[in-house]
């Protein structure tokens, strides 16, 4: 009895799930935008394969920096050639799509685990507490994005982690938003009504009822959020206040090899800036075909967009209940 | 309508305190001593120790925070730590350059995408919907430093056409205004479009079609008009991003702009112009957003309404 | 081949936002009309001059505009109120000073000074210039020179270059008699440095410092006329300047950070000189016809400083040791492409006061000599620190860390913000650690007693926290004797000395690089790093 009810439930699990899929597949460019994420993860993965080391430690090709082996164009033998201290170059692409993968991801999980009780705290308990939370997000969101992350960056230092930590903090505003917005519709309806009449606890009905039912665009904020993200700590690298050379990440690739546009060496640019479009276009892209997938009522032909216009409901929705509430 | 945008333009005040504090916040997380970085290289502890008391180093986090207030409310920003002069003097000086450049690219973003946008909508699943689509996707992943760095290949070192630094003539502003402006430019197409569409849906524009209406006039006359109000708050929040974009764009084409300003000044973490530097901006920001929401509210009556 | 296919592929994705963008264009310029107006105002004086560099520097022939683009901007124009290079570049445009350098030998010439004479090694005397007038058109008298070296000796800008200065008196109007506080031979190179140039007595007492730093009046071949904040310094040519005349009218330093951004800029004409071209546009810079590229070796050098109060680097084996397994000729070849020259000794070749050193010829075999004979041949752990921000330093460590493992020696790198990197170093915490020193008077003296005696220990310089009584008495000696063999036959011994004891790894002596407008001549790069743009002619 108990395990069919499981077996029931588990089952509606994966249908809901194969749902989803069935929409996600039907749009081209969602698609498109997966297949770059997984051949990005693949690049990722076999990284230490393309080549161990060379990556990472331009002391390896030593015996080997003769003029001839520094700057290669494209071959055969280095599919991007080779840049200014003979690394190969698609060898480093590869071992920053790891760096990139990873601070995106770092980074939204940082925004997410921040931002979500913050929202779901403000949008449950409304009053003061939302007052608070809601003023420190605006206080967040009066600076910019990537300029609040050069000033975090500035003051720890460069470095993985910190990189991580400065464009996470700045994501944070995004979530605490987004949940507070969705919280906010969810918090009237009957079925939490009925909860709260059976007894359970803020906490219970918040993690039980409300939470799950506004993941939808939360996944869809993450989902382009971590292009940001990726953007974000491409510039900090590009600009010096980010990773550092001779760390593979791609904005710093592209600043090194900046350098060396003038002088031709095209590839030491073209590449790792390519890397970074195409990495921002999958997600994106992605993020378009979950939002649809997740929340079939908001489908409308072709090629979707709803979020800027959602941002700016959820944007008057708080203003009016921030200003309202007094 | 004016209660509301009295108490916005007050509610400001705390916001605005807060960045302050924050980036306050920021920079005592900085290793090393303050009064080194003022000095550089080669100084002797006797220096050391006489900047510290001038700058007021060896006071606690709060009293520093306090007197940096009371400065700002005497419109004084305090002295760079790099350059030893009056920090309002030289952000000042770069701020309407980083305005006029997200100005420009906010202008040329309005220019390009609604066209685009209302060329795809109206054409919907042509070539053409299709070629604006993806020239849009392009606009949107391109890194704008990276897009700058190819402008600059493209029309300064192989065409020779235009300039690639500076900002103090016409010509100078093209390279950087392209550069800033094709991302919103997309965002701008994309939601043109989308809210197009919707209202090309809606019952009065099958009213309007049904009661023997031009095509052309249909599209300009009733569904642009209730189309553009969300472009008008996408337009907005695009210059609070343009402005954060302005920080990789001027460092690329050398603009003397407030963000390349606070990039150099964050690089030798001098912090007294970098924390003005944000406030300046925030408050353009928070300004922006201001306008954006009264516009809003006067294009669109539902909201209007809940404004009072 | 592929770099055409890669621009033909960003043109046409370029060419429809242009075609689309025609008529956009207009449009900005109207809405930008409020800031544009603004700027117009403020730049009125030159808005003649600005567009011409465009057609003439393709014409060549003269023109009347020189462009410089340089990577920061100026700190002060007040001369003894900074220490930078562009503020140097503005002073030695603006102002005179009593003594000018021959740049091959470093021998004082004067300039202002038309007699001097140095009756011990603490008094100058020196009598002046007469007929000198400055931009406001007041005469310039000893009272002036009196005043601005007091002035200059007091700032704390200044003190390395100038803090030995205890006063300076007038005797009449065109004698001045000038009192050290310290025996200090070399005074007249460092009366040739930018900071010590004479500001009008009377202008700085009414206006008062900062108000002068904002209107600054000087003597020399060309006067002020605007700065605006973080993009362009303006100069106009002093009809009146008592030298030989500039061939051109207007100066502008523009501020480009990017150093591939000003060669781009250079080359394609809109600007003259791009200075401090990146090590790796050499090449390409040295075969494009659109500019003329400059090389000179300079007065800066790169150095690995050893703790010598860490254990293992205490022992002049191990830092010998080291050297002979550092490779500088790998170093200057790699990360600087070819630009400077590895160097044996602190004091840069070109300086006066310059004594060959044997180099350490690299050589791990002799290295691993020198670690068993020293009681450690198989090795020992240690730290090499580099602030994070400079590249080539990071890329050097790990060079160094890859080949001091061929030799057992382990390395740790230690990456550190500037302004811990400082205290880092002057605390002496680090093990090893890398930074440059810049012998701007082009004397021995500022190379070695800055870096190399007890009284120099942390931030003033000597960062290998060690010095030898027999040095300290050397370096003094080279104070005192106002004889230049002497003096030189002290600094050779001086110099034995440290390559002996070997406190430091010579990276390299840095080469100036500058890119030109090829229509340029008579422009000769100045080793001091600020150059002297007032020669400057044009081919016809």
């Amino acid at each position: 009895m108990e395990n069919a009810v499981e077996v029931k439930k588990a089952k509606k699990k994966r249908s809901q799930f194969f749902e989803i899929w069935r929409r996600f597949k039907k749009n081209p460019l969602a698609m498109v935008g997966l297949f770059i994420i997984i051949g990005i993860l693949i690049l990722a993965g076999l990284a230490d394969f393309i080549s161990p080391a060379e990556g990472m430690i331009p002391g390896y090709n030593l015996q080997k920096w003769g003029t001839d082996y520094v700057r290669q164009f494209p071959s055969g033998e280095h599919i991007m050639g080779t840049d200014h201290l003979g690394r190969d170059v698609f060898a480093r692409i590869a071992h920053g799509a790891r760096i990139s993968l990873l601070v995106g991801f770092i980074a939204i999980s940082i925004g997410l685990v921040v931002g979500i009780p913050l929202g779901a705290l403000a949008g449950f308990y409304g009053g003061v507490t939302d007052n608070i939370i809601m003023r420190f997000i605006d206080i967040m969101l009066a600076v910019p994005n990537i300029l609040m992350a050069i000033a975090i960056s500035a003051a720890l230092g460069g470095g993985l982690n910190n990189v991580m930590i400065a464009v996470g903090i700045g994501v944070i505003p995004i979530y605490a938003r987004t949940v507070r917005a969705q919280v906010l519709a969810i918090k009237g309806q009957e079925f939490i009504e009925a909860a709260r009449a059976s007894g359970a606890s803020d906490f219970r009905i918040v993690m039980r009822h409300i939470l799950p039912n506004c993941m939808s665009p939360v996944i869809v904020e993450a989902s382009m959020g971590m292009a940001g993200a990726i953007l974000a700590a491409a510039g900090l690298s590009f600009i010096g206040l980010g990773l550092q050379p001779p760390v593979p990440e791609w904005g710093a690739m592209l600043a090194e090899g900046r350098t060396f546009m003038l002088a031709g060496y095209w590839h030491l640019t073209v590449f790792p800036g390519m890397m970074i479009a195409l990495i921002i276009f999958a997600l994106n892209m992605m993020g378009d075909g979950l939002r649809d997938a997740l929340d079939p009522k908001l489908r409308s032909g072709g090629f979707s967009k709803k979020r800027f216009k959602r941002m700016q409901l959820a944007r008057a929705a708080s203003n009016n209940s921030g200003e309202g509430r007094k | 309508m004016h209660k509301y945008i009295l108490k916005r333009i007050l509610m400001m005040i705390p916001v605005l305190i807060g960045v302050v504090f924050i980036m306050f916040f920021i920079s005592s997380l900085t290793p090393g001593d303050p009064a080194q970085i003022i000095l550089g290289e080669g100084a002797t502890e006797a220096a050391i120790a006489q900047v510290r008391e001038e700058f007021g180093l060896d006071d606690p986090f709060l009293m520093q925070f306090g007197r940096y207030l009371l400065g700002i409310a005497q419109g004084d920003f305090g002295v760079s730590w790099d350059t030893q002069r009056p920090v309002q003097e030289e952000i000042f000086a770069r701020f309407p350059n980083t305005m006029q450049l997200a100005g420009m690219g906010i202008v040329l973003a309005l220019m390009l995408g609604i066209p685009l946008g209302i060329l795809s909508a109206v054409k919907q699943y042509s070539a053409w919907d299709f070629g604006a689509t993806f020239i849009g996707l392009i606009g949107v992943s391109m890194p704008n430093f990276w897009l700058g760095m190819l402008l600059i290949m493209l029309f300064t070192v192989n065409l020779g056409w235009l300039p690639a630094t500076g900002f103090s003539e016409p010509l100078m502003w093209i390279l950087p205004t392209f550069a800033i402006g094709t991302g919103s430019a997309s965002i701008i197409m994309r939601m043109t479009r989308s809210s197009m569409l919707e209202c090309i849906r809606q019952d009065y524009i099958r009213t309007a079609r049904a009661k023997g209406q031009i095509e052309r006039k249909v599209i300009f006359r009733h569904a642009l008009k209730n189309a553009l109000i969300p472009v008008t708050t996408t337009a907005g929040l695009s210059f609070g991003f343009l402005l954060g974009g302005a920080v990789l764009t001027e460092t690329i084409f050398a603009i003397p702009g407030l963000g390349s300003f606070m990039v150099q000044s964050l690089q030798r973490r001098d912090w007294p112009t970098a924390i003005g530097g944000a406030l300046l901006i925030a408050i353009s920001f928070s300004i922006v957003n201001l306008l954006v929401d009264i516009l809003y509210a006067i294009l669109d009556p539902r909201i209007r309404s809940q404004y009072r | 081949m592929t770099k055409r296919l890669l621009m033909l592929l960003s043109m046409l994705i370029l060419a429809v936002a242009v075609m689309a963008a025609c008529g956009g264009n207009n449009d900005n310029d109207d809405t930008a009309g409020d800031t544009g107006t603004q700027q117009e105002t403020t730049t009125n004086e030159p808005a003649t001059t600005q567009n011409e560099p465009t057609d003439q520097a393709t014409t060549g022939g003269a023109q009347d505009t020189i462009i410089v683009l340089k990577a920061g901007q100026l700190v002060s124009m007040d001369p003894p109120m900074s220490n930078d290079q562009p503020s140097a570049e503005f002073n030695r445009m603006v102002y005179s000073r009593l003594f000018d350098q021959d740049y091959n030998t470093f021998e004082p010439i004067g300039s202002l000074a038309v007699n001097w004479n140095m009756p011990d090694a603490t008094t100058v005397e020196i009598e002046i210039r007469q007929g000198v007038t400055f931009h406001n058109g007041a005469p310039l008298t000893a009272h002036d020179v009196a005043f601005s070296l007091t002035r200059a000796g007091a700032s704390t800008q200044a003190v390395p270059i100038l803090g030995m200065i205890d006063f300076a008196e007038a005797i009449n109007d065109y004698n001045v008699v000038i009192h050290l506080e310290i025996p200090f031979a070399p005074i007249l190179r460092h009366l040739a440095h930018p900071a010590a140039s004479i500001v009008p007595m009377d202008v700085v007492l009414e206006l008062g410092d900062e108000e002068f730093a904002q209107n600054p009046i000087g003597s020399g071949p060309f006067m002020f006329e605007e700065l605006i904040i973080g993009d362009r310094v303006v100069m106009t040519r002093f009809d009146d300047y008592w030298g030989t005349l500039p061939a051109f009218t207007t100066l502008i330093y523009r501020t480009v950070p990017d150093a591939s951004t000003r060669l781009i800029e250079v080359a394609a004409g809109n600007a003259d000189i791009a200075l401090a071209v990146a090590p790796a546009d050499v090449a390409g810079a040295e075969a494009d016809p659109d500019v003329t590229l400059m090389r000179r070796m300079g007065l800066g050098t790169d150095f690995i400083w050893f703790n010598t109060q860490q254990p293992y680097l205490n022992n002049p084996l191990v830092r010998q040791a080291i050297n002979y397994a550092f490779d500088a000729v790998m170093v200057v070849e790699t990360v600087f492409m070819g630009l400077g020259n590895p160097v044996s000794n602190p004091v840069p070749p070109i300086a006066w006061g310059y004594a060959p050193q044997a180099p350490f010829t690299t050589s791990l075999d002799r290295a691993r000599e020198l670690l068993a004979e020293a009681g450690y041949p198989d090795g020992f752990a240690t730290t090499m620190a580099f602030n994070a921000e400079n590249a080539q330093r990071g890329q050097i460590s790990e060079m160094l860390q890859f080949t001091l493992a061929q030799i057992g020696i382990e390395v740790e790198l230690v990456s550190l913000e500037w302004g811990a990197y400082l205290n880092y170093m002057d605390t002496a915490e680090h093990h090893m650690a890398m930074i440059g020193w810049t012998t701007v008077t082009g004397d021995a003296d500022y190379a070695l007693w800055p870096l190399f005696h007890s009284t120099s220990y942390g931030s003033p310089g000597n960062r290998a926290f060690w010095s030898t009584p027999e040095l300290d008495n050397l370096l003094l000696l080279g104070r005192m004797s106002t004889d230049e063999a002497e003096r030189m036959a002290i600094y050779a011994e001086a110099q034995a000395i440290i390559r002996a004891e070997a406190p430091l790894i010579m990276v390299r002596q840095n080469e100036i690089a500058v890119a030109a407008n090829p229509a340029i001549r008579n422009f000769v790069l100045n080793p001091t790093l600020s150059h002297n743009y007032a020669t400057i002619t044009f081919a016809d």
